[in-house]
């Protein structure tokens, strides 16, 4: 990999583009019909691939010190703990939610209703931890809600696992239900692992895009980018409505995950 | 051939100088006619050259050789003289193409002009052998085709002793890939067998298109010809053995040039009466003096060619496009000026020097009569004066990218159709298929009698790599006579290459890439020729809820095929939701090698069919493990899988697998029986997968170039007429949405195919809806 943060944002200048082409189809959304036309798709995904076997891992980003990787529960959790941002780190006004943390042994599971639920960390996977903040309202914009997330594996194959369950949800619920009054719609996904699309940043990565709706409100714009390193994945979500951009908003959130990205780096290379 | 300079004299040595045929670092090759009418090649030698008292001698020496030997199959000596200020020599003017423009424009030979190939040049080097000369320079470019056999030029007279060797600097001058390992090391005595060895490169160069020893940087050509085997891949089996023979790395292993002919004639059927009762090759003279019966007026010769037989014609012993090639070359030649009129009378027969293959008495009326037969219309360029075309004879056609083919002659100008293809890598099989689609169709396209404008061919090989895709692109972007572009065989270089062609407002006519990316890129010149992979689901829920009867149709998308497989299984399962149908989607980390928690989620979940949504090879791990667990149900996947390293890898676990796929089977298919059998005919093998559709799209690419008024064929004028254009193919009706270059669906252009006895077999047309 380049090795700083600028080729990691110059990187996800790239996934964004690619996240506005996924969303530039959903605007086509016609499918339904046996009999298509042109380019019918509902999730066109910019595809490039030579060779069959040629896998996503050929390369990786990450050459961590193995001393450094973690394999017990309470190393996981230092080190998802200090990769996470906080409130202050994703700018000077935000602040956390209520509230502002996840339960310490858990994590978010989709269950066959297409409901979040938050779970025991299974088995393989040591820890995983989240921090959710939030921009007020204010100089007439609405408010933006942020979450930043880290999750330590046992290995790497279940750690891209997390990414291909992500992709699966999509595939089974593109309405998700993240609260009892809230819900997530129009949902598309793109997973794009390392060396395809030009994504030089992480040895895999996911970007979903969807509107969240609270009940009662309007529909915001919602955002969901996951990456891997090695045996961390690390993600934020955006959602945020009026007065935000959607540049804004992915800016937000890609810079906001490359700097988590960062932080995973300097801490399994020791540097 | 280029004009005379005006440095250049009108007259040299009592020759009338035409042109030149090439420039070398001793001297200057011309076309000159002599005062008895024939044209020769006339090598000028530079003076500093001459100075040089033993280069005088051993020139003298190797004349006086050369001049007594009358080999068949060597452009022979006419004259030379030693003795001049600048020293020069006279060959007979061979006027065909050379073999490496004529494998470029039309492909490898078949197997019997390749033996009859071999066993000419093989006598040639024999000959040249037995009288102590070495060649040194075997190669495609100094092999002409003639249309009675192979000539061999260029022979070793007045090389320069440094032209294919290394060279202090470490440069080789001659030609890497012919080049024999003792050449290439730049050690040890360049005796005849290093002439064997790059007849062997050559023979297998026209058998397979490809240098044996591949092409790429001059370093690792050198250390590929001294250290590996070479690519045989695709050499007919009864040829493998005696070309490989040829390559062996040590000169002793290597047949003599005579053994060689031996082996090769041995088997070979002679050029109808012309052959020898003993198989040695005939006497091209011997053929001319036979009596032979009249051709049928009317008959071309395809028709009158028994179906087994791969060359059309009583004695032709290559195939038709090239014999035409052949004739369409040497009607240009009696075409050129003529002698000075103040010399001699323009209309004498005149008695032409000995052993001169165009303007021999003789070799004009038979040549031309029998270029009337073949080529019909090319018989105006010999009444239109000076003005015919020349392509380069003596260019070296060896790299495979640099040749286009067939010389403007009066039935119009000649267009290019590019060919963009994975010819080496992972999907050669698609690319090399997609190659002989495009030349059966340029060949039958030049045979139509009155063609206002001639087809030529010209392959870039891009090996399936991303990264030269855009290199390769360029090659056929700065050749001005390359209108349309068929290709690039996969997702991957499509999409690295498409900016290229954009910029160029060149037509990129793609028919095995699926991705809908390719339409989203704002390409102005893409026309893509078969449905996005995200239409193929369609027919995957219409077969299996339909064909298969399955209830909850279980999704497999496998990450280590990307877009490819997200394509297909998202869509899958938008369709399936829409259509208010269950299905259990699962998603396979590149990095998983063990499906079996896959196959337990799908069951779990009451999958009783399976889409597979990946590529082939580990396709065939979810076969073996559904094998294993005797699952009931429909398997199924794209074109992706539609590969025989599947039945490979997955033995018995494939049988029953059904693959949808934009590929129609021509070999079966009744609406392409005509194709097939023009396919047979023209490569000795049944219709490939992806040969049809390109077939179709060069046919389309003809009929839209038709449309242009002369003078408007431009490539964004060809751009524009292909995107409106309307087609019906064999494979599906070609229409284009004009903004995007999408094709326009009908229903049409899928095919299923099932895996039934260890091999794929055809199924016809897939439905698109689900039969109630």
């Amino acid at each position: 990999m380049r090795g700083n943060t600028q080729g990691m944002r110059g990187s996800w200048v790239t996934l964004l583009v690619a996240g506005s082409l996924l969303a530039g189809c959903s605007a086509q959304g016609d499918d339904g019909a046996a009999r298509r036309t042109t380019s019918p798709s509902s999730s066109a995904s910019p595809g490039e691939r030579a060779t069959p076997s040629a896998g996503s891992t050929a390369a990786s980003v990450l050459t961590p010190d193995a001393s450094l990787v973690p394999k017990t529960s309470k190393d996981g959790r230092v080190l998802a703990d200090s990769v996470v941002l906080a409130p202050g780190d994703w700018g000077r006004d935000f602040v956390a939610q209520s509230p502002a943390e996840s339960t310490p042994g858990t994590w978010a599971v989709l269950d066959d209703g297409c409901r979040w639920q938050r779970e025991k960390l299974p088995r393989g996977v040591l820890a995983g931890v989240s921090r959710y903040s939030r921009l007020p309202a204010g100089g007439g914009k609405g408010a933006v809600t942020v979450t930043a997330a880290a999750t330590v594996h046992g290995s790497a194959l279940s750690a891209d696992e997390q990414l291909s369950t992500t992709l699966e949800e999509v595939l089974r619920c593109p309405e998700q239900q993240p609260r009892a009054d809230a819900r997530i719609t129009g949902l598309m996904s793109l997973g794009t692992p390392f060396g395809a699309r030009e994504q030089e940043y992480a040895d895999d990565s996911v970007l979903e895009a969807g509107q969240y709706v609270e009940q009662g409100g309007d529909a915001q714009l919602y955002r969901w980018m996951v990456a891997r390193l090695g045996t961390v994945v690390v993600a934020v979500s955006v959602t945020g409505g009026k007065g935000h951009t959607r540049q804004d908003l992915e800016q937000l959130g890609g810079s906001a995950l490359a700097k988590m990205l960062t932080r995973v780096e300097q801490r399994l290379e020791g540097k | 051939m280029e004009p005379l300079r005006t440095s250049d004299p009108a007259k040299l040595a009592g020759y009338r100088l035409l042109g030149r045929l090439g420039a070398g670092g001793m001297g200057v090759v011309f076309l000159a006619r002599s005062a008895g009418g024939s044209l020769v090649a006339l090598k000028v030698i530079q003076a500093e050259y001459a100075e040089d008292a033993d280069f005088r001698e051993r020139f003298r020496r190797e004349a006086d050789t050369a001049r007594r030997m009358t080999s068949p199959w060597v452009a022979s000596l006419v004259d030379a003289d030693p003795e001049a200020a600048e020293p020069w020599l006279a060959t007979a003017f061979v006027p065909g193409p050379s073999l490496g423009e004529a494998v470029a424009a039309h492909g490898p030979l078949p197997v019997r002009s390749l033996r009859l190939l071999g066993a000419r040049l093989g006598q040639a080097l024999g000959d040249l052998h037995a009288v102590g000369l070495v060649h040194r320079d075997v190669k495609p470019g100094n092999v002409l085709l003639a249309l009675d056999g192979p000539r061999l030029i260029d022979f070793g007279v007045a090389r320069d002793q440094e032209d294919t060797a290394l060279t202090s600097t470490g440069v080789v001058v001659g030609t890497p890939g012919f080049l024999s390992p003792e050449q290439a090391g730049g050690g040890g005595e360049l005796g005849p067998a290093c002439d064997i060895f790059s007849l062997g490169c050559v023979l297998a160069y026209a058998a397979t298109g490809r240098p044996p020893f591949g092409t790429g940087t001059l370093d690792a050509l050198l250390y590929r010809t001294v250290h590996d085997a070479p690519d045989l891949e695709g050499l007919a089996e009864e040829l493998a053995e005696v070309v490989g023979g040829c390559l062996e790395k040590d000169p002793r292993l290597r047949p003599t040039a005579q053994a060689l002919s031996e082996a090769l004639a041995a088997a070979a059927p002679g050029p109808g009466t012309a052959s020898a009762p003993d198989g040695s090759p005939a006497d091209p003279r011997e053929a001319l003096r036979a009596e032979r019966p009249p051709a049928r007026p009317g008959a071309s010769p395809a028709e009158s060619a028994g179906p087994e037989e791969q060359v059309p014609g009583d004695e032709a012993w290559l195939p038709e496009p090239l014999i035409r090639l052949i004739a369409e070359r040497s009607a240009a030649g009696l075409a050129l000026p003529g002698i000075d009129d103040t010399e001699v009378d323009a209309s004498a027969d005149g008695a032409p020097a000995a052993g001169t293959t165009v303007a021999s008495s003789q070799d004009r009326t038979v040549g031309r009569r029998r270029f009337l037969l073949l080529a019909g219309g090319a018989a105006a360029v010999a009444a239109g004066g000076g003005a015919a075309a020349w392509a380069a004879l003596s260019g070296d056609g060896d790299d495979k990218s640099s040749a286009s083919g067939a010389a403007a002659t009066a039935s119009g100008p000649v267009h290019t159709i590019g060919l963009h293809a994975d010819l080496s890598g992972d999907q050669k099989s698609i690319g090399r298929a997609q190659e002989r689609g495009l030349r059966l169709a340029v060949d039958e396209f030049n045979s139509r009698a009155g063609k206002p404008f001639t087809l030529a061919v010209k392959t870039v090989d891009d090996g399936g790599d991303p990264a030269k895709a855009p290199v390769v692109a360029k090659q056929l972007v700065a050749d001005r006579s390359v209108l349309a572009v068929v290709g690039p065989t996969t997702d991957a270089t499509a999409l690295a290459s498409l900016a290229t062609y954009d910029a160029a407002s060149l037509p990129l006519i793609a028919v095995s890439p699926g991705a809908t990316a390719l339409l989203v890129m704002g390409s102005r010149s893409f026309l893509h020729a078969r449905v996005t992979d995200t239409v193929l689901p369609i027919y995957l829920d219409a077969f299996l809820r339909g064909a298969a009867k399955s209830r909850t149709i279980g999704i497999v998308d496998d990450r280590a095929a990307d877009a490819y497989a997200w394509e297909i299984s998202s869509t899958l399962a938008g369709v399936l939701r829409d259509a208010r149908q269950p299905a259990v989607p699962k998603v396979v980390s590149a990095l998983r090698t063990d499906f079996g928690p896959t196959l337990e989620a799908l069951l779990d979940g009451g999958a009783d069919s399976v889409v597979f949504a990946g590529y082939h090879d580990r396709a065939a791990l979810l076969a073996r493990e559904l094998r294993n667990c005797d699952f009931p149900g429909a398997r199924t996947a794209a074109q992706g899988v539609l590969d025989a390293r599947f039945l490979s890898a997955a033995g018995d676990a494939a049988e029953g697998w059904v693959i949808v796929a934009p590929v129609m089977d021509a070999s079966v298919a009744p609406e392409a029986r005509a194709f097939a059998a023009a396919y047979r005919k023209r490569f000795g093998a049944e219709p490939e997968r992806y040969a049809v559709e390109a077939y179709d799209v060069a046919r389309m690419a003809a009929q839209s170039l038709g449309t242009l008024t002369a003078g408007k064929a431009t490539r964004a004028n060809l751009t524009s007429a292909l995107r409106s254009a309307t087609y019906k193919g064999i494979t599906k009706n070609f229409a284009f949405d004009k903004r995007t270059g999408a094709l326009v669906a009908d229903g049409g252009g899928v095919y299923l195919w099932k895996v039934d006895g260890g091999r794929f077999r055809y199924q016809g047309a897939a439905p698109y809806q689900v039969s109630t």
